[in-house]
Parts: structure tokens; sequence; C-alpha cells
């Protein structure tokens, strides 16, 4: 086990640089806006975005958590249904050769033009968002753990072998918890995804019950400050569904990979 | 077949794409015999053993295993690679035999396996990734006890540790095949652990694999590490070499016997058998 680095150590390494990033890119945007004298409702300023926030802080705080719960709820069905056709793939070749292509349509199909016709089949409400989000995230998990499943380790597969184990027990044993590294790598795609499926469903739903920040990016267009805020939050909620479900990934699942890779 | 043998090997030969790996190969393994496969690669050896442990099948011939033994479960196989699950620790990776084939968990036994193997209680809930090479090697050993098999197929199991280390699994395999009246079929490339641990050494030759001659090994069990400085163990040494080296011979083409050669750690190069053999006339 390596050690656990300290407190300032991790500050040093993991929070200081995006700090530095970020105040790096303020400083450009600010130079950019002051040369080019753009007026507010091209290019607002920092300031005047951190204002516009301010005065509809609730409103937007609102929005973020409507957005939240259909991007959770969203991924969270494709969890489910992700790894669900994951293991129906690698059952057998055949399964796999016929449904792959309609997984790739998920994938391909352009969500834009989609999310309207799901809008007017479930509703204005969250299950539509939920399920437009869905839509977006569900394929990461599905390629990922497919190949997870079926990428086994040649010497752990024989070792099964030897001891004449059922299907079934190798599925349990061996092929699930050594797909979880590539699911983990599907996941974290998708959490992103998610966030981004929920906020272009949103555009669609007018209904005041579910008016997430894809909703109020929509209806903002010409209030600029207020729709960066908007676009700022729905960015940074996206980055916080990435790094909480990285974090409980490696810290839950992941503890006994020995190639792991951090992004955190 | 006999009741004398234990694995009786009967006119066996394996092809793998209509390229013939084994050649009509015949022996048989007595009961509480501890006997090595020692050949240059890709003599089929290791095509052998996985014949026996049913992990392959023989193109033509039979392999008989003993009555007695009545199934799958009595034989383990330790392989190359330690082949640990990385996400069970230490303990459950030799608790592993017993769910794979439905059995409940004997505790006791697992703990005194892996005791038996070098692996103190504190390590028990060690991940593989927490292991050293060495100790992976121990748990997987244990994992193949286990289930208290009658027949122990090995395939090059210490081959990746260093010599030190190996000596001193070799001893402790010797060990455990006393206590536990193992049959055991040890598949190396070194001819030096070959004479070292076993009571006799099958060699065997290529194009097609068959085993070319068997050698008694005269020490007494158990051994201590000094017999291998002794001109007994060096006239064993020799004469495994020169069967050996004749099989390599027989392939005619000498550029690939001499690549033969280089693998088998034959006297003249280094490897593990040249510790104690270098000065030898």
């Amino acid at each position: 086990m390596t050690k656990k680095p300290s407190y300032s150590v991790a500050f040093f390494c993991v929070i200081l640089p995006p700090m530095i990033a970020i105040v790096v890119l303020m400083i450009i945007w600010t130079t950019v806006k002051i040369i080019s004298q753009y007026p507010d409702y091209i290019l607002p300023s920092p300031l005047t975005v951190t204002n516009a926030f301010w005065e509809n802080r609730a409103d937007i705080l609102r929005s973020t958590w409507l957005t939240f719960l259909s991007a959770i709820g969203g991924l969270s069905l494709s969890i489910v249904v992700g790894t669900s056709v994951s293991i129906l793939f690698c059952q057998a070749k055949w399964i796999r050769r016929g449904l792959f292509p309609l997984a790739i349509f998920l994938q391909t199909v352009p969500i834009v033009a989609v999310a309207p016709i799901v809008v007017l089949w479930l509703d204005e409400g969250m299950i539509a968002t939920m399920f437009i989000s869905f839509l977006v995230s569900v394929f990461p998990i599905i390629t990922n753990s497919t190949t997870g499943l079926l990428n086994v380790d040649n010497g752990l597969f024989e070792l099964f072998r030897l001891y004449n184990a059922s299907r079934f027990q190798r599925l349990i044993r061996l092929q699930i918890p050594g797909a979880i590294p590539n699911f983990v790598t599907g996941l974290k795609v998708a959490s992103g995804m998610s966030v981004l499926g929920a906020v272009v469903g949103e555009f669609f739903c007018a209904t005041l019950a579910n008016k997430g920040l894809g909703r109020q990016i929509f209806e903002l267009k010409d209030q600029a400050p207020i729709m960066f805020a908007c676009i700022f939050f729905s960015t940074m909620l996206g980055v916080a569904m990435f790094s909480v479900v990285s974090w409980i990934s490696e810290r839950f699942l992941l503890f006994w990979d020995e190639k792991k890779i951090s992004h955190l | 077949m006999s009741d004398t043998f234990e694995i009786q090997i009967e006119n066996v030969s394996k092809n793998f794409d209509d390229q013939p790996i084994l050649g009509d190969v015949n022996f048989g393994i007595r009961k509480g015999e501890f006997l090595s496969i020692v050949g240059p690669s890709g003599c089929g050896k290791s095509t052998l053993l996985r014949m026996i442990a049913g992990l392959e099948q023989p193109t033509t011939g039979k392999i008989e295993i003993n009555r007695k033994v009545t199934s799958r479960q009595q034989i383990a196989f330790v392989f190359q690679e330690a082949n640990l699950l990385p996400w069970l620790n230490a303990f459950e990776n030799v608790a592993l035999p017993f769910r794979i084939t439905k059995q409940a968990v004997d505790t006791n036994l697992v703990a005194e396996t892996l005791e038996l193997v070098g692996i103190q209680e504190q390590d028990f809930r060690k991940l593989p990734k927490q292991l050293s090479g060495g100790m992976k090697m121990r748990v997987s050993i244990a994992r193949a006890l286990v289930l208290r098999p009658k027949i122990l197929l090995l395939d090059e199991p210490f081959a990746a540790l260093d010599d030190l280390l190996r000596t001193q699994l070799d001893q402790e395999l010797v060990k455990i095949w006393g206590r536990d009246k193992l049959t055991v079929l040890f598949v190396t490339h070194n001819i030096s652990e070959a004479i070292f641990i076993s009571q006799k050494v099958a060699v065997m030759q290529t194009g097609p694999g068959r085993i070319r001659q068997t050698i008694d090994i005269p020490f007494a069990i158990p051994r201590e590490n000094q017999i291998k400085t002794t001109t007994e163990f060096a006239k064993c040494f020799a004469t495994v070499s020169a069967a050996l080296e004749g099989s390599a011979r027989d392939l005619g083409k000498t550029d690939q016997a001499q690549a033969q050669n280089d693998d088998t750690g034959l006297p003249s190069n280094s490897g593990g058998a040249s510790n104690s053999i270098g000065e030898l006339p």
C-alpha cells in the first residue's frame, strides 16, 4: 500500500494546478474583454458574469439541482442497462453480432434531433430528460464493460477450466470482477455525458418543474451574463460528477488494480 | 492398466494445426513418485502436462489416471505464472477452489495450507499486488494443494524466480511431497533443479516431442543444498546433459540445435545450472 499523501502535498499536487489554470484563464478572458471592447451581450467579463450569478443565485442553483437529478437518473439507468446488456453480450457471439449495431445506433444518432421526439413521447417532465441523458451515456458503459468481460486473462481462464467451473461461476467470480477497470473507464466517460444529455433534453422542456440549466441557457439567449453563469454551472456539474464517480471507483472498486490510472 | 502406475500414458501424440508437437509418448508414473521432465523448449513438455490435467486433449492415444483418483479435483496444477485473482487477498485466493467447486470453505484447511507453504498469518489478508513474486507463487501452490489432491502437476513454476528462492521453494515442495504422499510431475528447463528435486528425470526430445530417456536420481530424500557440489550430482548432471544434447543433435540442423542448447541451460552457458557445475571437467 502506498502511503497516503499529507494534506499539504495534496494541496500542491491536486488543488493548486487547476486553480492556477483557472486564474490564468480569467486573466486572459478579462484582457480580451478590455482590449476588444466587445459589448456584454457578446462577451461579458468574468466580473459581470459573477454579478449576474449572484443576483440570480437562487434560480441558477435550483436549475443546477434539477439538471443534476436528470443526469444522475440517466446515469443510474445507464449503469443498470449498460452492465446488463454487456453481460448479455458476453454470453454468445451471435448475440453481440445481432445487437451491437443497435448499441452503435445509440451512439451515432444525433441527440439534438432525437430529443424533441423523446420529449413529445414522454412529456416535458424529468422522465424525458433522464431518458435523453440515458441515451447519451449508456454506450460507453456497454462497450467498455463488454470489452472487460470478454478480455479475461488467459491464465485465470485456464484456472477456472481446471476446476470445471460452470459458466455462471466463471461469470461472477472471474469475468465480472475482472471487467471492473473497463467498466470504470466507461463510467467516467458516461458521467460527463449524462450531464450533456440532461442539458440537451432540457432545451426542449419548457415546464417550470423541469427548468434545468439547459432551459435557462435556451431562454436567456439575450442575457449573456446569466447565460454564461448557467453554462459555467453546467460545466462544473459535469466536472463534479466525473470527479465523484472517479473517486468512488478508485476507492471502492479499483483498490486491487496494479495498473490503475488516476485522473484526480 | 497396471495398478502400480498412477498415471499411464500410452501412444499419446498431439498435433496443433496439423503440426506434430508430440509423437508417440509412452510412460508411466508410479504412485508417490516425484518425476521431472526436462527438454528443449518446444518439445511439448508443457503440452504433455496440460493433457494430463485435462486442459488439452491428445490427438491420438490415451492418458489413464488411476481409478482411485476419482475426480479432476484430485489433480492439481501449478502454472508458470502465479495466476492469482488480483481482487482477492491471499486467503481468498486459496479458498477459491472450494468456491468454484461449490463446496463449503474449510477455513482451517485454508489457513493450514497457507502456513504449510510459508505464508504467515499477517499476510493472509494481503492483495496479490502487495506480495512479492515468491510469495505469489507460494500462494499459488497453496491454492493447488488446498483440495488435498493426489496428483500435483507443475509447469515450470519457479522459472521466474531467482536461484536462491527457487532452491528454497524446491526444498519446500519436496517436503510437502513427502508429507502428503503426492504423485508429482514437475516440468522444468533447468537441469540442476530437475536433478535436485526429483527421483527420476525424464528427458524429452523435439521434432516431434517424445521421451528420450528416463534417468534415476540416486540421492536420498530430504536433500540438502550441498549435494549440488558433489561428484555424484555432477555425474547425474552430465548424464542428463548428454541425453539432452543428444536430443538436440537429433534435430540435424546445427543452428537450431544451438538455439535449443541456449534454452536448456547446458553447462556451456549460464542459467541456474552453471553455478555448481562451472568448474567441472
